[in-house]
């Protein structure tokens, strides 16, 4: 067999090549456009819902489940978070939440445990500090 | 100049087929396996790269390649001949086949795809991509192609008191080698307790898709990768040996010397939940079962 035999690729060599490029070259576009993505978001930004139709009672504490999502363009080391139960203009009830690494776009579900019937009250949320990586 | 790979068949072929190209990227998705699973099942690794920015990420795989480029060149995953240019679409495809072994490790275990976003998939498979990408590229010298210690011209006393390697003595040595090596694995990881971290991020649905990918990977190491003695092993006669029966046996052993290594080390007691138990035990025979495998070609 001549050097330019051994040096020529055959098909399956082609195909296979061409299909690592275009796996690795998705990775590389995937890490682009979540890069462009990033630069051009807040730099910190906590989104809390509260999904108040989905909460169950059990021995009188009403389970109301929440996400957390870190829309901003940093990763988060911690965040605290208060959540607050009001009456109307009132605060009846108060307890603070610690996430631990929310990563870009990353999320955090829980069940916030209250004896407020989310029906009749309403919640907020309110971050009180950030720390980052 | 020409190199030649350590291990690769020294008649040259006119060109590589079809079953070249899976055979090499079997083999070399195998090594990945081996070499880059245990920096996989540690739970600071996904955090680390969840905490990546995607920059950082891009960086990482650019370092990454080079790496796996300089080990391509010097040990390869390809049999054949191989020069010049070649070398650096070798590493390209080495790249690819550890993102690949990434993409369905990650999956199987709920970590990517389930509602994470993509940059943490990317984080994650940038931060575990260099020790998969370098077992990928080393192929050629983790285990010589079709050769065994078991082969009497090795020489070893190892081989000699084997001798024809037949029966239920074929099959007690392959158990203990199986044991030997998920222990070897259990060692390292069960110690430094991540497997709680881990048991905890796994969704418990996820698990009978680790189950699947244990047996599948372990079978491909053993009887499809072209590793040391694959063709004697598929010839071997004797009590399980079959390799079905081989590939489900090996794992029950890696399955028992994990569930023993937890409780020795007290991660599992008389109180531990059942669920406790198995999610621990099944998420730690991953990494155990490939272990266990890797015992086996030793032998």
């Amino acid at each position: 067999m001549t050097e330019r035999a051994a040096r020529r690729k055959s098909i399956a060599e082609w195909v296979t090549l061409s299909l690592s490029v275009l796996v690795v070259g998705a990775l590389i576009i995937v890490g682009l456009v979540e890069e462009s993505r990033r630069q051009e978001g807040d730099a910190t930004a906590l989104q809390v819902t509260f999904d108040t139709e989905r909460a169950t009672v059990r021995d009188k504490s009403f389970y109301i489940p929440y996400t957390v999502v870190n829309t901003g363009s940093e990763a988060i080391a911690s965040a605290e978070i208060w959540f607050e139960v009001y009456d109307g203009e009132r605060v009846v009830e108060s307890a603070e939440i610690n996430v631990q690494f929310l990563p870009l776009q990353g999320k955090q579900n829980g069940v916030f445990v209250t004896t407020q019937d989310p029906a009749s009250h309403s919640l907020h949320s309110r971050v009180e500090s950030l720390q980052f990586p | 100049m020409l190199f030649e790979s350590r291990g690769a068949p020294t008649r040259p072929r006119p060109g590589r087929e079809w079953s070249d190209e899976i055979d090499d990227a079997v083999r070399g998705l195998a090594s990945g396996f081996l070499i880059g699973i245990p920096v996989v099942f540690t739970v600071d690794s996904w955090w680390l790269g969840d905490q990546n920015e995607p920059l950082d990420s891009l960086t990482l795989l650019a370092f990454s390649y080079v790496l796996t480029l300089a080990a391509v060149y010097s040990i390869g995953f390809r049999r054949g001949l191989r020069r010049g240019r070649q070398y650096f679409g070798d590493a390209v495809e080495a790249l690819a086949l550890a993102v690949l072994a990434l993409v369905a490790v990650f999956w199987a275990l709920g970590q990517i795809g389930d509602g994470q976003a993509p940059s943490i998939a990317v984080g994650r498979i940038a931060v575990a991509i260099a020790p998969v990408s370098l077992g990928v590229a080393i192929a050629n010298h983790l285990l010589a192609r079709d050769s065994s210690r078991a082969d009497s011209d090795a020489g070893d006393a190892g081989a000699m008191r084997l001798g024809g390697r037949d029966g239920w003595r074929h099959t007690l040595v392959d158990l203990a080698a199986s044991a030997a090596g998920a222990l070897f694995l259990c060692l390292a990881i069960v110690p430094v307790d991540d497997l709680t971290a881990i048991a905890t991020e796994v969704p418990f649905r996820n698990l009978p898709l680790v189950i699947l990918l244990s047996l599948l990977v372990t079978y491909s190491v053993v009887f499809s990768a072209g590793f040391a003695g694959e063709t004697q092993r598929h010839r071997t006669s004797g009590p399980l040996q079959t390799p079905f029966a081989e590939t489900v046996v090996a794992y029950l052993v890696a399955l028992l010397v994990c569930l023993t290594v937890l409780w020795l080390f007290g991660r599992i007691d008389r109180e531990s939940a059942v669920i406790e138990v198995y999610t621990k035990t099944v998420l730690l025979a991953f990494p155990a079962s490939m272990a266990a495998a890797a015992g086996r070609l030793a032998v």
